[in-house]
């Protein structure tokens, strides 16, 4: 089992590598020069020269690469022109949050796709089918940064129930001390029940906005996996030996069909921090979303790049936990070469 | 005595996309309990579909329309669903041809016995579990203990064959459908699947319905035999009747097919032509367009001839079989 978790790392290792040559070019070829961004606006010609040698970017690409590179080993990611932080300072510190939303969303999506997806198996062609393929279609067609500002203007501006879309905590609560960085379960260790309580509410809203992205994949996976299995022999046999119908459905079904939704979790959760990057700036979530925008917008090399690496070695680690997760409920994967 | 199994008229049809597919037309036979009935034919003539009506395991695509369809008294034509999962594994239950894609990839086998147990039983788990590895003990598996624990993946076809005999018989059925259960394995398996079914049911006096494509070893576990063909049962009788004294031309040629202890009928080139195409609207006799001995006469409704008591054959021109 070690020796395959091993090897899917080491298979890993060459995206990672291609991820890291692409998002070099491509973020140095970006328009915009960011040692006039940094000289500032009264920058003469001479002081721009002088921040590009300060910051190294009067180098040949190839040596900025290597130099690039071996600062990467060494785990350092750079500086922000922006913050003047350490990008790996900013990333870790701003990971959290986006965290935090993406396992709300994820979650959020899995308790509404999974059993709308069950159901419309077990029930194909009923009404329950169809609103499943409907909600689901519906769902799938908004950008997700739409239905975000839909959720607002409904549930914060005209019905009042939802706090407003800033941040992660409104100024007057405390701030949870840091345990694990996800503010709802911070305050809970902390025994703070209304900080708790307001980073949940917090939550709501962004998470649905993102969580509805993930429902259609999720939800046609299940219910294809779900009617893929009750239609395979084995549930002929446990049918044949009298099962009853709920040992069929949960024991026999559910789970064999959850394997391949287990499979594509991981992708979907990178896909979620993906499309965080528009959720969190239509929320104001200080995540590593907003921050690769702001990185963007101002031609903020370190800082695309260090996301762009840090989402690769994460998209690594989802699937390498999705392995294992599989390990876990497949015993065939485990004996897998 | 009443039989155990009294199947009438039993029609089967699925709605496709490209049409209806007239799967079974009239299909008759009744089976006493235990005994051993074969039933044969070439891949498509419809053994399957009747094994999975009397089973009610048909999906929702067929059509099921018969006169009489009766299993261990129960009327399978108006049962309940609730009603017909409670007959299956305690009164009929089925083995399948593909033992390992039979059996939940993922659920060690024994506990897939003992789900069986727990279900018939209504043992609790300390007790089918301990149930469940005498089962496995039973089939001969070697190690039970640790092989209950054994997934379908870690076991050869055989042992997966054998652990779906010990499932079926789990419950302790009166009515076994052996769905074509050694195809696909050695000969030497074979036979020793073979004898552990026969020892099984002989032991219970449960009635077997014995689906397969090898005549030769057909012959030498079944009381009697059904011979089908695109649908119909074409001839019936006891295991002599059909060996000695065929009366269909298709017998005929299954004979000629499958010469003595030699292979079985995936080689049927003594067999001229194909199947009917099941779809298309069919003429009374369903073998007529590959028959040598078809006449006028064969455009008539078909018939049931009684030859015997224990003999029957759906033909306008029987014993014309050439030898
Ligand atoms: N679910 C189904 N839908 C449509 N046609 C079917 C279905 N099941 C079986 N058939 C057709 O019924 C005929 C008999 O099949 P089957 O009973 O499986 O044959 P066999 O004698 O080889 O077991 C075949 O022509 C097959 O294509
Ligand atoms: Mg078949």
């Amino acid at each position: 089992m070690i020796k395959l978790i091993a090897k899917r790392f080491l298979s890993a290792l060459p995206s990672l590598i291609g991820v890291i040559i692409v998002t070099f070019v491509i973020s140095h070829s970006l328009p915009g020069d960011p040692a006039a961004y940094f000289a500032g606006p009264s920058a003469t010609a001479e002081s721009i020269a002088e921040t590009k040698a300060r910051l190294g970017l009067d180098q040949p690409l190839p040596v900025q690469f290597v130099a690039y590179v071996g600062d990467l080993m060494q785990g350092d990611l750079g500086r922000s022109f922006n913050s003047g932080q350490p990008v790996l300072t900013d990333l870790i510190r701003r990971l959290p949050a986006s965290f935090e939303l993406t396992l709300y969303a994820l979650v959020f999506a899995i308790v509404v796709a999974v059993p709308l997806g069950l159901w419309a198996a077990v029930n194909p062609g009923s009404w329950i089918d169809h609103l499943c393929r409907g909600t689901v279609t519906a769902a799938a067609a908004f950008p997700s940064f739409f239905t975000a500002l839909v959720l607002i203007f409904v549930f914060y501006y005209k019905l009042g129930w939802a706090p407003s879309p800033i941040g992660r905590l409104a100024i007057y609560f405390p701030l949870p001390p840091t345990i694990t960085g996800f503010f709802t379960i911070d305050a809970l260790i902390a025994g703070d029940f209304a900080t708790a309580r307001a980073a949940l509410g917090q939550l709501i809203l962004p998470a649905i906005s993102l969580g509805l992205f993930a429902l259609a994949p999720l939800a046609r996976m299940t219910r294809a996996s779900m009617i893929g299995v009750l239609g395979s022999d084995f549930i002929t046999t446990a049918k044949a030996g009298g099962l009853p119908r709920r040992t069929i459905l949960w024991t026999y079904g559910f789970r064999n069909a959850l394997l391949p939704v287990v499979n594509i979790l991981g992708m979907i959760f990178s896909f979620l921090l993906g499309a965080n990057v528009l959720i969190e700036q239509v929320f104001g979530w200080p995540g590593i979303g907003s921050y690769a925008v702001e990185a963007v917008l101002t031609s903020d090399y370190a800082a695309i790049q260090g996301f762009v690496v840090m989402m690769a070695i994460l998209y690594i680690l989802l699937n390498l936990g999705v392995d294992i997760l599989n390990m876990i409920v497949d015993p065939r994967v485990r004996y897998d070469d | 005595m009443t039989p155990l199994l009294d199947i009438q008229n039993l029609s089967v049809d699925f709605a496709t996309r490209d049409g209806t597919v007239h799967a079974l037309e009239n299909v008759s036979f009744q089976l006493a309990r235990g005994e051993t009935m074969g039933l044969v034919g070439e891949s498509g003539s419809g053994k399957s579909v009747s094994a999975y009506a009397v089973m009610r395991l048909l999906g929702g695509s067929a059509r099921v329309r018969a006169d009489r369809m009766i299993s261990g008294g129960v009327d399978l034509l108006t049962a309940t669903d609730a009603e017909v999962a409670a007959l299956r594994g305690k009164r009929m239950t089925m083995i399948f041809q593909n033992a390992r894609s039979a059996l939940n990839p993922i659920r060690p086998i024994g506990q897939q016995i003992a789900d069986v147990l727990r279900v018939h039983r209504a043992m609790p788990r300390r007790a089918a579990k301990q149930a469940a590895i005498a089962a496995l003990a039973e089939v001969r598996i070697p190690d039970p203990e640790r092989r209950y624990h054994a997934y379908p993946f870690e076991l050869s076809g055989g042992m997966c064959q054998r652990v779906m005999i010990a499932l079926a018989f789990a419950s302790e059925p009166e009515l076994l459908i052996a769905d074509e259960p050694t195809t696909g394995l050695d000969v030497t398996t074979q036979a020793v699947i073979m004898d552990l079914i026969r020892e099984k049911s002989s032991q219970r006096r449960m009635s077997t319905i014995l689906i397969t494509h090898d005549l030769t070893l057909a012959a030498e576990y079944c009381d009697r035999f059904a011979v089908m063909h695109a649908g119909h049962v074409v001839e019936q009788g006891t295991t002599a009747d059909i060996f000695e004294r065929a009366a269909h031309p298709y017998t005929g040629l299954l004979m000629k097919a499958t010469p003595h202890g030699a292979s079985n009928l995936s080689d049927l080139a003594a067999i001229p032509g194909s199947l009917p195409d099941l779809r298309r609207d069919l003429p009374p006799c369903r073998f007529v367009h590959r028959c040598a001995h078809s006449a006028p006469a064969c455009a008539a409704a078909l018939p049931r001839v009684p030859l015997e008591p224990s003999h029957e054959v759906s033909c306008h021109m029987p014993w014309k079989v050439s030898a």
